[in-house]
């Protein structure tokens, strides 16, 4: 096993966030995390990444993981330039320059971005953000990708484009992956395990696994289809209570 | 800038055509270019204002005939020509560089450093923030005299004014820069295992050199305000001696003179961030 989360309960002040919960993901499987807005999504995935500690509970993952977040907020660095800001990851770690640059080239490439390598953020699109932030994780080649609503604000052709890619990333990697997304699509896309979470404090509301293989799914696949359905209808009932607070 | 200047081609035409149309028109052809609250200005009008002062400057002068109390631009100008003449310009706005200089370099580097410690200190911040605060309110001219009681008449209590009142605006500068460097940006750093040090130097600093240079910008205009203050009580040379001497002596063509060459100081240290503001914040 990968990652266990096990009893993880975390407070922010008054605010508890997360009460026992308890994921455990695979080496190599992708959990999309469905949930209602501000129900501690983002905050679980820092938890993961090791940037906040929990309240109590506990993260175990395996020794040899290399761990990259595609953030939800905008977090490029206004004065480095898009191919700057993916090589942030890479200037930590011994490799040349030259294969540095290689990478970064290859990544922008990789995400549709090449020809926008010299430009900085403020002269980018929300979408050319969001896939800059993308490259930049992807560059490390990491085998943990915590990614926070990655596709978000991109336009429906590219959002097909990207999933497609990750699936084939996915394919030719196999990293392990825990997928925010406020989308059942994209859920059901990526996901081997689709999971919805309650309101705060956040739990788990159910558990929809997908066994059609990653690369065979398709907007229009049936299989996909019928889950995507499931996963509508529940995130539906997840949501109705909470209207009005 | 390309958009604004389609807008102002497109101006003048708009009116043309709306002169031919019926009166309901007259609403649609209004422009339609909102203000864009981007910091653009424009050079040439810049010196035009300042050759408009100059002119005007120049009939009150004449009209006015006593160049005692109002000497021209032009008695100025000869003034400062003739002072290049003898070197005395030369001796006094060099003793005035230098003065500025080194209390300015020795006020802002500590004041820099003092605010990085705020900044990244818990403790630092409790402990000299109030100092830092307290020392802002006092009037630093004020401090010459206690300067000179311990430093004694010479260029070193006229330096420590300046770097004293240099200090503060340079450390409230530094710290809230830091403050204002977005938490997110240091976390994103964290995730990928940046070392401390390298987010010190890549997301810390870049972050905060757009407040650090107006720091500049401000403690610049104070030290040449001390400067002169420094120079007027208590020196022999620099520009602030000059105007203080000119003064004594109703030679106002020098004391002109010597307030124009301040003027000129203050723009040059502006012109200076500027170009420091162009060269190192190109992607704001
Ligand atoms: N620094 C903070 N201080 C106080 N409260 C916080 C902080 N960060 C997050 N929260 C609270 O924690 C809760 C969960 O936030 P989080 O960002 O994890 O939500 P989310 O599930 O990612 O939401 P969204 O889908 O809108 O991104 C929210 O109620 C938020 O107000
Ligand atoms: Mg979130």
């Amino acid at each position: 096993m990968e990652i266990v989360i096990e009893n993880l309960a975390h407070a922010i002040g008054d605010l508890q966030i997360i009460d026992r919960l308890d994921i455990t993901i695979g080496s190599g499987e992708i959990v999309a995390l469905l949930g209602p807005s501000g129900c501690g999504k983002s905050t679980l995935l820092r938890l993961v990444a090791g940037l906040e500690r929990p309240t109590s509970g506990s993260i175990t993952m395996g020794r040899h993981i290399r761990a990259a977040i595609v953030f939800q907020d905008h977090t490029l660095l206004p004065w480095r330039t898009a191919a700057g800001n993916v090589e942030l990851p890479l200037e930590h770690h011994p490799i040349s320059v030259a294969e540095r640059r290689e990478r970064v080239a290859a990544v922008l490439e990789q995400v549709g971005i090449a020809d926008f390598a010299d430009y900085y953020p403020k002269a980018l699109s929300g979408g050319m953000r969001q896939r800059v932030n993308l490259a930049r994780a992807l560059v490390l080649e990491p085998t943990l990708l915590l990614m926070d609503e990655p596709l978000s604000s991109l336009d429906e052709q590219l959002r097909e484009i990207l999933l497609d890619d990750l699936a084939r990333l996915w394919s030719e990697r196999g990293f392990t992956c825990l997928y925010v997304t406020h989308s059942p699509d994209e859920a059901v896309r990526l996901g081997h395990r689709v999971m919805i979470l309650s309101r705060r404090p956040t739990k788990i509301v159910e558990v929809v696994p997908i066994e059609t293989p990653i690369e065979e799914r398709s907007h229009f696949h049936p299989a996909i289809a019928a889950a995507r359905e499931t996963v509508w209808n529940l995130v539906r009932e997840s949501r109705a209570p909470c209207h009005g607070t | 800038m390309k958009i604004g200047s389609i807008a102002h081609e497109a101006a003048p035409d708009s009116e043309a055509g709306s002169s031919r149309r019926t009166d309901f028109a007259f609403a649609a052809s209004a422009p339609l270019v909102r203000p864009s609250f981007e910091p653009r200005s424009y050079p040439l009008v810049g010196w035009a204002t300042f050759a408009v002062v100059l002119a005007a400057w120049q009939l009150v002068a004449w009209r006015q005939a006593d160049a005692i109390l109002l000497p021209s631009p032009i008695d100025v100008a000869s003034a400062l020509y003739g002072m290049m003449g003898t070197g005395e310009l030369q001796a006094d706005l060099g003793a005035s560089l230098g003065r500025l200089t080194v209390g300015w370099v020795i006020g802002a580097g500590l004041g820099a450093l003092t605010g990085f410690a705020i900044g990244l200190y818990p403790l630092a911040r409790s402990s000299v923030l109030p100092l830092v605060n307290a020392l802002f309110a006092i009037p630093k001219i004020a401090l010459l005299p206690v300067f000179i009681v311990w430093l004694g008449i010479g260029e070193l209590s006229k330096v420590t004014t300046i770097a004293v009142g240099v200090f503060s605006p340079m450390a409230i500068a530094a710290y809230s820069g830091m403050d204002a460097v977005d938490r997110n940006l240091i976390r994103m750093a964290q995730s990928f295992s940046v070392p401390t040090l390298a987010i010190l130097r890549k997301v810390i600093l870049p972050g905060m050199l757009p407040m650090l240079l107006t720091g500049a910008r401000i403690s610049g205009a104070i030290a040449i305000v001390l400067l002169v203050g420094a120079e007027m009580i208590a020196a022999e040379n620099g520009v602030g001696a000059l105007a203080l001497t000119s003064g004594g002596l109703m030679r106002t063509d020098r004391l002109f003179a010597a307030v124009a060459i301040l003027g000129a100081l203050g723009l040059t240290a502006s012109w200076l961030v500027g170009l420091a503001e162009r060269a190192l914040l190109k992607w704001r």
